[in-house]
Order: structure tokens, then sequence, then C-alpha cells
């Protein structure tokens, strides 16, 4: 009898089906700790009870709602900045393109801990830059309820903007020549020739670029934890910080758990959607028609 | 006249480009800067902007802080965290690049899903089994979460380079005697070698950079630099020239390094996007 041999791809996949098994193990436990009580002695199993509290939870809700006006606002900001400095870098008039290009993605590559210590001494009332250099030394950009999140939102900018540019710029100078010559030839002012024949190109980088920013938007937590840990009050308490504060400081692990659930629902629903969004365009036709 | 147009519409451009990318490499200029003031200097406004530089902010991270340890914790776990990942994600990705099979789809969906999960749903049941199992100790707990993150950026980036990549050379090579590995490792694995080296580096960043990680599983024993920097800011009497020699310790490794491999480094960004 003639063993049968694996298929090739088989064995070159082996190693990376090993490494996920405590993964898939580690999300099967999630699932099993969302349906029990763990304040019990013998972590009873409830059903979905977790679920309910987590539906009825108020700070919850508020907490997502800061992750949605968060979410928002920085990735459109950084959107549109960064895809203004693609413009700037991938333009022919510029000189010393190759110094410019080749720092602009450094803020990107800082991590969430260093710039939130940077920018908190930044921001700092009385003795911060930002402060002093925009006339306004008393304002206490963190700890005022109307500002902080529009300061949280501007550090992301600062981290975010930077890879839209890198994206775009590459995507910016990958373009054709000849549809642009062409257009040029019919007399296309430049802002019909971009919103008609640029933006559409570019949409499946965009695309990809957006969907990266809005999956680490919603697990945003080391960045407002070096901030301002959700404060003043929970006015930037986003959902990562809100599930890290029912771990690790009310020590309601089960609760926590059932939130995690919801949020891999969640993103993975607007990853599905985003994906299916840029399907849904993807005619060249279609999209230039628009 | 045309030309003068011309030259008036280079200057405003790069003008516009100056002052937009100095405003965005202030924020690391100012912390840097300020990593090397004395402690009056750090806090004074209107702000030194010429003074003689001082490493005493360094001196006491490392004497009263005990930064050292920390540091050496970062570069172990980053180091293996990136060479378990490219041991991992390398064959993955050829796999995905170069077989045609069923399970195809669902296997790039599922790293694509690993990419996707929020960092908790892996942190909580991680830091209960751990917790209860002792045998894995701190450095491990968090090299292999940090593969987590690395092994999916190896994958989606060598996939799309192999791709690019054709297969008759490995053929040619498999028709002289070669094996498919030999011929992976002596023919695509040369020609893929930027690929690769982009997907390290921000394999590398990607474990250099992670807090909740190293915050949840490594406790003390397998503290980070994030970490230790993140206690730091809690100290509420902590000195600026402190936080600020910290942060800039935390950040510097990083963009020294994306600089250094900028060629590679950026064309992975790119193609990891596609």
């Amino acid at each position: 009898m003639r063993v049968r041999r694996p298929p090739t791809w088989a064995i070159y996949l082996l190693p990376v089906l090993l490494w996920s098994i405590p993964a898939m193990l580690s999300l099967a436990r999630v699932v099993d700790m969302s349906l029990r009580d763990w304040q019990l002695p013998g972590r009873p199993f409830i059903g979905p009870q977790h679920y309910e509290r987590v539906f009825n939870d108020t700070v919850l809700w508020a907490s997502l709602r800061t992750t949605l006006a968060f979410g928002v606002a920085s990735a459109g900001l950084s959107f549109l900045v960064g895809l203004g400095i693609a413009l700037l870098l991938a333009s022919e008039r510029l000189r010393w393109r190759t110094l410019f290009r080749s720092v602009i993605f450094l803020p990107y590559l800082v991590s969430p801990i260093a710039a939130g210590v940077t920018w908190k001494l930044m921001y700092a009332p009385g003795d911060g830059i930002v402060g002093y250099l925009l006339g306004l030394p008393s304002v206490d950009w963190l700890g005022d309820l109307g500002l902080s999140l529009p300061a949280v939102v501007g550090v992301a900018v600062w981290q975010w903007a930077p890879f839209y540019a890198v994206i775009l710029t590459a995507g910016l100078l990958a373009l054709p020549r000849e549809p642009f010559e062409a257009a040029q030839i019919d007399g296309a002012d430049a802002l019909r020739t971009f919103r008609h024949l640029t933006l559409p190109m570019l949409r499946p980088m965009i695309q990809v670029a957006v969907l990266l920013n809005v999956i680490d938007v919603l697990r945003t937590f080391a960045l407002v934890f070096a901030l301002t840990e959700g404060g003043p009050g929970r006015i930037t308490e986003v959902i990562g910080m809100h599930i890290y504060l029912t771990a690790f400081r009310f020590f309601r692990m089960d609760d926590a758990a059932a939130q995690t659930i919801l949020l891999i629902a969640l993103t993975a629903t607007i990853t599905l959607a985003l994906r299916r969004l840029g399907e849904g365009h993807g005619g060249r036709s279609r999209a230039a028609a628009a | 006249m045309p030309i003068r147009r011309r030259w008036v519409g280079t200057a405003a451009v790069t003008a516009a480009t100056a002052v937009t990318v100095a405003l965005f490499l202030f924020p690391i200029y100012w912390i840097v800067t300020m990593a090397f003031k004395d402690f009056i200097l750090a806090t004074r406004i209107p702000p030194a902007w010429f003074f003689v530089p001082t490493l005493e902010n360094f001196q006491g991270l490392f004497h009263s802080e005990g930064f050292g340890r920390p540091l050496l914790n970062s570069i172990i776990i980053a180091f293996a965290a990136t060479a378990i990942s490219l041991a991992l994600g390398t064959p993955t990705a050829y796999a995905l690049a170069r077989f045609r099979f069923r399970l195809r789809g669902p296997a790039e969906f599922f790293i694509l899903f690993i990419r996707m999960l929020p960092t908790f749903a892996l942190v909580i049941p991680l830091f209960v089994l751990l917790s209860q199992v002792s045998a894995f100790g701190p450095h491990a707990s968090v090299i292999f979460a940090h593969t987590l993150i690395g092994v999916p950026i190896v994958v989606w980036l060598l996939r799309s380079y192999f791709g690019t990549i054709s297969p008759d050379l490995e053929h040619a090579a498999m028709l002289d005697g070669c094996s498919r590995l030999g011929a992976l490792v002596r023919v695509t694995l040369p020609v893929a070698a930027p690929g690769i080296v982009a997907a390290g580096v921000l394999a590398f960043i990607g474990s250099w950079n992670d807090f909740v990680y190293a915050l949840i599983l490594g406790g003390e024993t397998a503290k980070t630099m994030p970490v230790t920097l993140a206690g730091l800011i809690t100290q509420i009497r902590a000195e600026w020239g402190f936080l600020a020699a910290g942060g800039t310790l935390t950040m510097a490794p990083v963009l020294v390094i994306a600089l250094l491999v900028r060629r590679y480094f950026l064309s992975g960004l790119a193609f990891g996007s596609e």
C-alpha cells in the first residue's frame, strides 16, 4: 500500500498552521469567558448574560460614540492632509524631492506611547510649546472637556497623514501618463482632471490605506493611555480604553471578553463593508462617471 | 515669461512642501532636543532654541529609572519576534503566491483576520492562560504575541512581492536538478531580498512599538521600552527632561533603522497596500 504524500503547498503552510493553534485557542477561550460568571466560584456557565449587560452599558455606548467621532475625524483628516502632502511630493515642480520623500514617513513610525509623551509635553498648559506658539499659553488642551478629543485627534493625524502621504505618493507616481496628456489636449482644467482622473485611478490605494487606518483606529489604546487615560472624565475613552479599564482596573474579565467579541464583530463588519464598497465602485468607467 | 512662471511654480511648491514637512518633523525635533536640555531649560518658555547639550537626562534614566534592562528586553524581543515572523511568514507567502489550492482563499482570509483582531481579543485570554501556566517565561509570551503582529505583515507584503517574481527562474533551476525548496532558497529568496528586508523592518517596528502585549504579558521581567516609558508618565513628579530622554530612546532605534533602509522600506509600505 502506498502512503499518499501530502500536497506540496501543505508543507509550506504547516509552520504557520501550528503557530495559529494557540491564537485560535485563545479566541475560543474569549468566547468561553464571555459566557461564564468569573466572580463566582467554579465560574459557572451563564449564557449570554454578559452580552445583555454590555448592550445595556451606557458607558460602553458612549465609548463607541467616542470611537466613532475619533475615528471619522482622525481618518478623514489624515486622508485629506496625506493626500495634500502626496500631491506636493509627487509634483514635477518639487526640488529636493528625495530628501522630502525620505523623511515625511517618520511620524508614522513613532511608537504611540512615545508620541503620547511627546505631545503631552507639547500640549502642557503654561510650559507647553503648542500654547506658546499659538499665543494661548494658559489653554489646557488635554484637560479641557471640549478640546481634549480634538487634541487627541491632532496627534493621530500627525501619525497617520504621513502614512497616507507615502502610499498615495507611490500611487501618484505609478499612474500612467497617457490619460493625463489626453485630458490636457482636451483642455480639462487641473481641478476636473484631479476629480475625474486622478482620484478614480488612485481609488484602490486609497481604499486599502483607509482600511488599514480604520482597523488601527478601532483598536486605538496606547495613544489615549499615554495622552489622557480616557479623561477628562470619560471624554476620550475610546473602546480599547474601555475594554482595558473593564478587564484590568475593574477586573471584570468576563464582561471585557464579551466587549471584545462585539468589537471583533464590529471590526469584521466594517472591514467587509469597506471592501464591498470598494468592489461596488471598482469599475473605472463608473467611478469616472460618478 | 513662461520660464519665469515655471520658476515661481517650483519655488511655491518647494516652499509649501518644506513648511509642511518641517511642521510634521517638529515634534520629533522638539522631544529630541529637549532630551539634551538640563532641567531648567527643558521647561523654559520662551524656549531656548540654542543651548549647551547635556547628557544628564540619559544618565538619570539609566541610573535612577533603570532603563538599561528594558532597552535590552526590547532589543531581544524585537529581534526574536522578527526572526520568527520571517521564518513562519516567508514559506506561507510563497505558498500563497505560487500554488493554486482550494484552501488558498480561506488561508488568506485567516491571515487578514489575525491582522484585524483587536489587541485585547488575544491579550485577555493569553493573560489568563499564562497566569495559570508559568512554564512559559514572560519573554517568550511577549515574543509569541509579537509574532501575531509580525506574521500577517510578512505574509501580506511578501505574497505580493513573490507574485512579481517570475516562476520561470525557479523552473529552470528545478530542471537543472534543484528541488523546489532548493530553487526557492537559491533563486527566489535572493531576488526577493528587498521585500524580505522591508517585511523584516516592518515586523521589527511592530514589535518594538507594541505596548499592550508587553504591558499585560511582560510583567516586570520582560518590561519593554514603551511600557517603562508609560510608567514614567504616570509618576506625577517626573521631570520633563527624563520623559523627553525616554521618548527619544524609544523612538530613535526605529527611526534610524527606517532611515537607513528607507528605499526598501518605502517600497514595502507601498507594496503592502496593494
